[in-house]
């Protein structure tokens, strides 16, 4: 069973979708912060991240550059799900060295179509 | 002595001799017809040569006295006239023995005596008006090429109005024959409705007589022979001989100058009117131009406006989007990803997740609609849509009732703290009050963390209602405060906090509503805490109708 980590500062969000990729028999940890999610990413060694970028403590960009520079995180795939949804958004997310981007508002079976080919990767 | 005293008869011609011959008022004299020798003449004819006696002028050749020789010719002549006519007259200038010279009107009568032919001769001194006027033609003939080319009128007149010369232009000016004027009087040249104006003038320049222009003051008029008039312009001048006056008066036809006068009269009026009216149209013009100015000014003014309304619109319509895209997307999530499990739920056992996505929906979309609603009331505001509704308030009860709304979304273990001073009863807009103390209240959890404690202060002392928000959150900066209270505006700390930039904008905006001042005090790191002061107005809270006792 997968491990996933998600990162996400709405809480009622972070269950929602924690819920939804546990129906689909995925195990999930959660964070909800940047600040979090570096500790849970360390500790825990998700087989994927999904984080928010507008998040408290650290955003989803300095939470992905930071994993990148470590030698045990850098590999973990890692999806943006953010309500930035503009062209430059997406490019840096990207850039940065994000496997998918996924804007908000989405709805469960594309979440779970994004996660499942980015771990078949 | 060649008269014989004969009878009485003869007594009495004796005597008529004798008197003519001391008392007569004219010279009277006998001349020889054939030598024209002087053979008797009486006392005044002595005195009018200035003789002392007869015997001086007896045997003298009688055309001797006249001035200018006789040639024997005229003579002859004298006598042919004389035995035709019965008589021979003449004026002729006389020369008397101290060498004066005078006119005088002779008249010749002839009688026979003892078969000698004799000549009665009557000398009359012709008297000084004849004289002057002889002297005047005289001058006439000296100055007479003057006058007769002289363009001008000349019309010389003496004391009694009596037209004595008149040159040819004079005449052709008024339409009389050569010397048809001469002796007629000079209203006839007048016409009949200044004649009597006129006679004033002339009696009273022979009184005050200098020379003048006359016609200065008004239009003069002359009349012609057939009676028509024609305008005038008289110069007046005196001419005196032997102690007689003459007025001459210089006279020019205007007709054309007048004419040309009201041409030019004419033409100046008609220059005037059309300088007017090219004036008029230029003014008109300039109006015109100056309104244009005016309205491109004001449409550059209109346009400059609308474009920085555009560019306003766009700012907060990219502000709105940037909103929208941050505070829309994520409850839209919410709704869309319970959806999605709402779907996946369909046993019976799990319905009551089923009713927590349900709630989680509608909590979502709640929670679209707050951000809708700042929204909608941010443009309510600024057209000036909405006005307080005040009514008595009880301060105590509505600030709980809205810390326990709160109560829910509060961090964990955050303590919210109330505490009010003086009367509970506020005359207040209850709504506004809720909106402003339920923002606060919010930004105070949202920017504070877990434990923290929020303080909330209501004094109300006479006039004087005041409201405390105080938090230990993240503060805002010294730059952000500026900014603090502009739409969609949000703190460069709070980038990653959800938030519309809306709400300080309303709360600022129902302050002023209210009457009211708002003011933050803030630090980064420390807190922020907000204090709202309202002077109460007293005259509309005892005048308003919904006053409760």
């Amino acid at each position: 069973m997968k491990k996933i980590l998600i990162i996400e500062d709405n809480e009622i969000l972070l269950e929602n979708i924690a819920e939804i990729l546990k129906l689909s028999d995925y195990d999930v940890v959660l964070a909800k912060n940047g600040r979090e999610g570096i500790e849970m990413a360390t500790a825990e060694k998700p087989d994927m991240i999904i984080c928010d970028i507008m998040i408290p403590e650290m955003d989803g960009y300095e939470v992905l550059a930071f994993l990148n520079n470590k030698i045990d995180t850098r590999d973990i795939p890692f999806i943006f799900l953010t309500a930035k949804s503009e062209k430059n958004d997406f490019k840096k997310g990207l850039e940065l060295g994000a496997d998918f981007y996924l804007t908000k508002p989405f709805d469960g079976a594309t979440l779970l179509t994004a996660v499942e080919s980015v771990l078949k990767i | 002595m060649f008269f014989s005293k004969i009878s009485g008869k003869r007594k009495l011609q004796e005597a008529f001799i004798n008197i003519i011959a001391k008392a007569g008022l004219h010279f009277i004299g006998v001349l020889r017809k054939d030598t024209l020798e002087i053979v008797f003449v009486n006392e005044p004819g002595v005195g009018l040569f200035g003789y002392k006696s007869t015997s001086e002028l007896i045997s003298k050749f009688g055309p001797e006295l006249r001035k200018k020789e006789i040639s024997d010719l005229e003579i002859l002549k004298v006598n042919e006239i004389i035995h035709a006519k019965g008589y021979y007259s003449d004026e002729a200038e006389y020369v008397s023995k101290d060498g004066i010279i005078f006119w005088g009107s002779l008249q010749l009568n002839p009688f026979s005596e003892n078969g000698t032919d004799y000549l009665l001769a009557q000398l009359e001194k012709i008297d000084r008006v004849k004289n002057a006027e002889r002297t005047l033609f005289g001058e006439k003939d000296r100055f007479g090429v003057l006058m007769d080319c002289a363009s001008i009128g000349v019309i010389i007149v003496d004391r009694n109005e009596e037209i004595v010369i008149a040159n040819p232009s004079a005449l052709k000016m008024f339409g009389y024959e050569n010397g048809e004027l001469v002796s007629k009087k000079l209203g006839t040249l007048i016409p009949d409705k200044f004649q009597g104006k006129h006679m004033e003038y002339h009696r009273a320049f022979f009184t005050n007589p200098e020379n003048r222009p006359m016609g200065t003051g008004g239009d003069l008029f002359a009349k012609r022979k057939d009676g028509t008039e024609f305008p005038v312009e008289i110069s007046l001048g005196t001419y005196s001989i032997e102690n007689e006056m003459f007025a001459i008066a210089f006279v020019s036809d205007i007709t054309l100058r007048k004419k040309a006068q009201e041409q030019i009269i004419n033409l100046n009026k008609e220059l005037e009117q059309k300088v007017k009216q090219r004036t008029d149209e230029l003014a008109l013009t300039i109006e015109k131009l100056e309104s244009q100015v005016k309205e491109t000014e004001e449409t550059e003014a209109a346009a400059r406006e609308s474009l920085d309304k555009e560019r306003q619109l766009n700012e907060l319509k990219s502000r709105f989007v940037t909103m929208a895209s941050h505070e829309f997307r994520t409850p839209l999530s919410t709704v869309l990803s319970s959806t999605y499990l709402l779907q996946k739920y369909i046993t019976a056992e799990d319905q009551p997740k089923r009713e927590k996505h349900i709630a989680r929906i509608i909590s979502s979309v709640n929670l679209l609609t707050d951000i809708l609603n700042d929204f909608l009331n941010v443009g309510k505001i600024d057209e000036g849509k909405i006005e307080p509704k005040y009514s008595y308030i009880r301060i105590l009860g509505c600030v709980n009732a809205l810390i326990n709304e709160v109560l829910a979304v509060r961090k964990e273990g955050q303590q919210i703290i109330y505490k009010h001073e003086g009367s509970d009863v506020v005359w207040f807009d209850a709504a506004l009050l809720k909106h402003i103390l339920m923002n606060l209240l919010s930004n105070a959890i949202k920017f504070s963390v877990e434990d923290s404690e929020i303080l909330i202060e209501t004094t109300h002392q006479d006039s004087l209602f005041t409201l405390r928000v105080k938090d230990h959150g993240i503060g805002i900066s010294k730059k952000d405060q500026e900014h603090l209270f502009e739409r969609f505006y949000r703190a460069s700390n709070v980038n990653n906090i959800q938030g519309t930039g809306l709400g300080l904008h309303i709360v600022l905006k129902y302050t002023e509503l209210l009457k009211g001042h708002i003011h933050c005090n803030s630090d980064l790191g420390k807190g922020t805490e907000f204090i709202l002061s309202f002077k109460l107005d007293h005259e509309h809270e005892k005048n308003s109708d919904h006053r409760r006792q």
